[in-house]
């Protein structure tokens, strides 16, 4: 993935220094055998999914919590709260300032 | 935001922008605007260019100090002892508004009673702050015609930062400096929306619209709009747990399973050596984000999401409590999804039956129309409206009328049915940090950002920036003399819960004893290894300002790549 259009930088004159260098993720990700590995949406979102349902079936809904993010939109932050309330039946979810 | 909520009902900074550019006097508490909230300073200085006398109260001289006309230069958490002294002084010298406090106040005498202790001498002595100057800011804040008191972080990240907010509000009630055009209290928020997420209800105890999950009304009204009621999901009526408590409950094994969306708190966390083991700890961690950060590196299932700012259809909220637009320009790159889909398709496959149409827009605007059926504050802002007047504050409940840019103008009206409940006064007593200097860990260090770098630098760390030098430990020109500390040499910062290399660079915005550092470069240098994660009670805020360090000389060799100065 080209990401040039994120950034300001003259490649061929690279000035100050750099903390990181994080790319985008562009594929979803699964864990096996203690390694993340690339994965079909359809594969990711099933895991995923299974994994909540079958904690709240084991521990209860206030076993899940949600760290929402206060970058993101009003809109995305209103439906991550419906999901915790609504889909899972906990109001634990809060949004951290820091990252 | 709890604070400010304890005493007017809302969660919010109760001035617009540009009654800060019209203010007589500003205000610049716990706060290095000119770095961390360069637009937001940007109005400051309209002001300040108008005539408009800048006081800064912090620890550093700042860059915000250096053009303040008064620089206070408290001691690290003694900003109680700072507001009750200069709430003292403007009682006793008859500078209160005892029309305002008669009839818009209540708890004044009390209040009054437990800052009598505090003189001008005592307030010295514990802040650091000269007399004159404590004098000289009570004076003129509480004569100026037009006034803002702002803050962020600095007043916030202690263990009791909503009692340092109180104590800042403390100050408006007792001079009518908030509820009337040009006069005010503005916490800046520090991100582009950490004020849309609590107002959507994105935090443990409220619902959409900054609503009282306590309030049994509430609850049925998001019961029934959400197809709830008499099923197990039906609203509960307890608090869910703040980020804080979460972490506790993981190391209970209480929480099992978290969805972290666009937050990085392997390295945000105080103390985050412990914030890694128990995120590792946890049965299911499913992580939702641009980068694979540190929290993405422990997750079982990543999920690409998209950049709020560039990617996405929605709204934002600032400071002033302005909502607006956010318009998607790009796709995401690859498979990345926007995160409204991810999370949509996430509740579908759990049961739910949701459905917000299939592009971004169509989610975006179906979700927004929700919600303000929900949320009073927010009913009256179609997108075609925000879209017509260019952002629109809350509170907004009316489709054709807007209200003031302030909040809380029912304190000046004369009519009881409409002045409401009165904003009390706080008794808030000093309470220095958790974490007292001691012979072995003799300095305070404290946090904070620099310009040109965004907080654990997932967004930031990959650019390059002119201005940027690393990851130092910044110490005063004294205590680099007094310990043969060379500017660049590498030392070793300790606290009682770790220890981490770093050069130190000499400061003299600093005094001696004190010693900054950001969380810009957790790769290299965790500086959250060294903070404590004691927290405030009552917000969940742990206190990121206030740690004990000592510092110790390892070589006397100078960092070789160690870049201050602009270019290479």
């Amino acid at each position: 993935m080209n990401m040039s259009y994120h950034t300001n930088m003259n490649p061929t004159r690279s000035r100050g220094r750099k903390s990181s260098s994080l790319t985008r993720i562009t594929t979803p990700l699964v864990r096996d055998n203690g390694v993340l590995r690339e994965a079909t949406w359809d594969e990711a979102m099933s895991r995923a999914a299974a994994g909540f349902s079958q904690i709240k079936a084991d521990h209860g809904k206030n076993a899940i919590g949600v760290f929402s993010c206060s970058k993101s939109t009003n809109e995305m932050n209103y439906i991550a709260q419906k999901w915790i309330r609504a889909v899972i039946g906990s109001n634990n979810i809060d949004s951290c300032n820091r990252t | 935001m709890v604070g400010l909520a304890t005493a007017f009902g809302a969660g919010g900074g109760t001035s617009s922008y540009t009654e800060v550019e019209q203010a007589n006097v500003i205000v610049m508490w716990g706060s290095n605007a000119r770095n961390a909230h360069p637009i937001f300073f940007q109005h400051v200085l309209k002001a300040v260019h108008g005539g408009a006398k800048l006081f800064a109260v912090d620890p550093r001289r700042s860059e915000t100090a250096q053009w303040a006309d008064l620089w206070c230069g408290l001691h690290v958490g003694t900003d109680i002892a700072l507001a009750n002294t200069l709430a003292r002084e403007i009682i006793h010298a008859g500078l209160v508004n005892q029309s305002f406090i008669d009839r818009a106040t209540s708890g004044f005498h009390e209040f009054a009673d437990s800052v009598e202790e505090w003189t001008l001498e005592t307030g010295s002595q514990v802040t650091g702050v000269p007399v004159e100057s404590i004098r000289e800011l009570a004076h003129t804040y509480a004569t100026a015609d037009k006034a803002q008191i702002c803050w962020t972080l600095g007043i916030t990240e202690h263990h009791n930062g909503v009692d340092n907010v109180l104590s800042l509000i403390n100050l408006a009630l007792l001079t009518g400096h908030v509820g009337r055009w040009g006069s005010g209290l503005s916490p800046l928020r520090g991100q582009n929306n950490v004020q849309g997420g609590g107002d959507m209800g994105a935090i443990p105890n409220r619902m959409t619209g900054f609503q009282d999950i306590i309030d049994a009304d509430v609850r049925a009204k998001f019961d029934t709009a959400w197809g709830l009621t008499g099923t197990d999901c039906a609203i509960q009526e307890t608090y869910g747990w703040h980020l804080t408590q979460m972490f506790e409950a993981m190391g209970r094994g209480d929480l099992r399973a978290v969805y972290v969306i666009g937050e990085n708190p392997a390295q945000s966390e105080a103390d985050s050596t412990h914030a890694v083991k128990l995120l590792k700890g946890l049965d299911h961690l499913v992580v939702q984000d641009l980068f694979l950060t540190k929290t993405a590196e422990l997750a079982d299932v990543v999920l690409p999401g998209s950049a709020s700012w560039c990617e996405s259809e929605g709204t934002v909220t600032n400071s002033e409590r302005r909502v607006q637009r956010t318009r998607k320009a790009l796709n995401p790159p690859g498979q990345a999804r926007d995160d409204m889909a991810i999370i949509i398709d996430m509740a579908n496959r759990m049961g739910a039956d949701w459905d917000y149409g299939d592009t971004p827009m169509q989610m975006a605007e179906m979700i927004w129309n929700e919600l303000r059926q929900l949320s009073p504050m927010h009913a009256g802002m179609s997108y075609a409206r925000l879209e017509e007047l260019d952002g629109i504050q809350w509170p907004c409940p009316s489709d054709d009328s807007l209200e003031p840019p302030f909040l809380h103008g029912r304190l000046w009206s004369e009519n009881p049915a409409v002045l409401g409940r009165p904003a009390p006064f706080s008794v808030v007593v000093d309470d220095p940090p958790v974490e007292s200097l001691t012979e072995e860990f003799p300095f305070r260090l404290t946090t904070g950002r620099r310009l040109d770098s965004y907080n654990t630098g997932v967004q930031s760390g990959s650019y390059s920036s002119p201005l940027r030098f690393g990851e130092t430990v910044d110490v005063s020109p004294e205590d680099a003399v007094r310990m043969g500390i060379a500017d660049g040499e590498v030392v070793l910062i300790s606290s009682r819960r770790g220890s981490i290399e770093a050069p130190a660079r000499v400061d003299d915005s600093l005094r001696p004893g004190l010693v900054f550092m950001t969380f810009h470069y957790p790769e290299q240098v965790d500086v959250n290894q060294l903070t404590i994660e004691a927290t405030d009670p009552k917000s969940g805020t742990a206190e990121f300002k206030a740690a004990a360090v000592r510092i110790d000389r390892i070589a006397h060799t100078a960092y070789p790549d160690r870049q201050l100065a602009a270019g290479n």
